[in-house]
């Protein structure tokens, strides 16, 4: 199990599964487990409450892939 | 023929009459909708400044939708309140809704959701951070201002948490009456706003006859 986080700044918002389009500063996480399956949500920075990122069963063949998905993730999302 | 084409006209008069008639049917306008240029005095007065941090929010911090007596919550009532027509009380089982940011016509109120004109999220950064959960319970279901209106479950999700300066109603002709219910729902709440937003909304304001 291992888990990753990044904040970063999203002007123009990201789509979540529960509350729609969120904006401004934002925090990803990934959590890839030993078996390669990668969960992803995502909160706004100190916010008490998490939510999804659309889409699901995404699976790593490979867990040292977890560093660059997470990272190209975050950059994606990044919209100043 | 002159009989005939003038026949014609008026006949096309009254469609086109009809028709206007039909499309708005402007039930689904919140109450407390300001003028023009009272909402002008009022994005006027607004506090400018930039926004306040999201810490220690989520949405249980505005208890919604409350309960209204008679078997019916804030959405039941905002459902029924912007219908055409509607059967089924509390639930709304079916009926006729006008979503005014997309201008499309929705039958099945599952396909429709309560916006808060100003996103929860939105007013937790503008000052609501400090209120009471009581005073934030009644921003999240305030039926006496122009806060809450029935609209397609996609234009919400669409919006979200975004303020003008980076979401408005795809319908253009929509943009006059949400610049003035995001301005007198802030007016009324004490809530701040930043310079893009304000510019944002006069610009919207300005698309207003009246």
């Amino acid at each position: 199990m291992e888990e990753k986080s990044t904040t970063f700044t999203a002007t123009h918002g990201v789509m979540t599964t529960e509350v729609g389009v969120i904006s401004g500063e934002l925090e990803l996480r990934t959590i890839c487990d030993d078996q390669g399956t990668l969960k992803l949500s995502i909160t706004y920075v100190g916010a008490k409450e998490w939510y999804t990122l659309p889409g699901e069963d995404y699976r790593l063949h490979d867990l040292r892939d977890h560093e660059v998905i997470h990272r190209m993730l975050a950059t994606v999302l990044e919209r100043p | 023929m002159l009989k005939k084409s003038l026949l014609f006209i008026f006949a096309l008069v009254l469609f086109f009459t009809c028709y206007h008639l039909d499309v708005p049917t402007a039930s689904a306008f919140p109450p407390g909708t300001p003028s023009k240029s009272a909402a002008q005095s009022q994005l006027d007065s607004l506090t400018v400044e930039s926004e306040g941090s999201m810490s220690g929010y989520s949405r249980e911090e505005f208890p919604h939708w409350e309960y209204q007596g008679d078997g019916c919550d804030t959405r039941q009532l905002v459902l029924q309140r912007d219908a055409d027509y509607y059967s089924g009380e509390c639930p709304v089982t079916s009926g006729k809704w006008y979503s005014y940011y997309d201008g499309v016509i929705v039958n099945d109120p599952s396909d429709l959701d309560i916006d808060h004109v100003v996103p929860l999220a939105e007013a937790w950064r503008s000052g609501a951070s400090s209120w009471s959960t009581d005073k934030r319970e009644d921003f999240a279901n305030d039926l006496n201002g122009p806060q809450l209106i029935a609209v397609t479950y996609s234009t919400n999700r669409s919006k979200g948490d975004q303020d003008p300066s980076t979401w408005q109603p795809p319908r253009y002709s929509s943009h006059c009456g949400y610049a003035k219910w995001w301005i007198n729902t802030k007016y009324s709440w004490d809530l701040s706003l930043q310079s893009s937003e304000k510019s944002a909304l006069q610009t919207m304001l300005d698309t207003c006859q009246y």
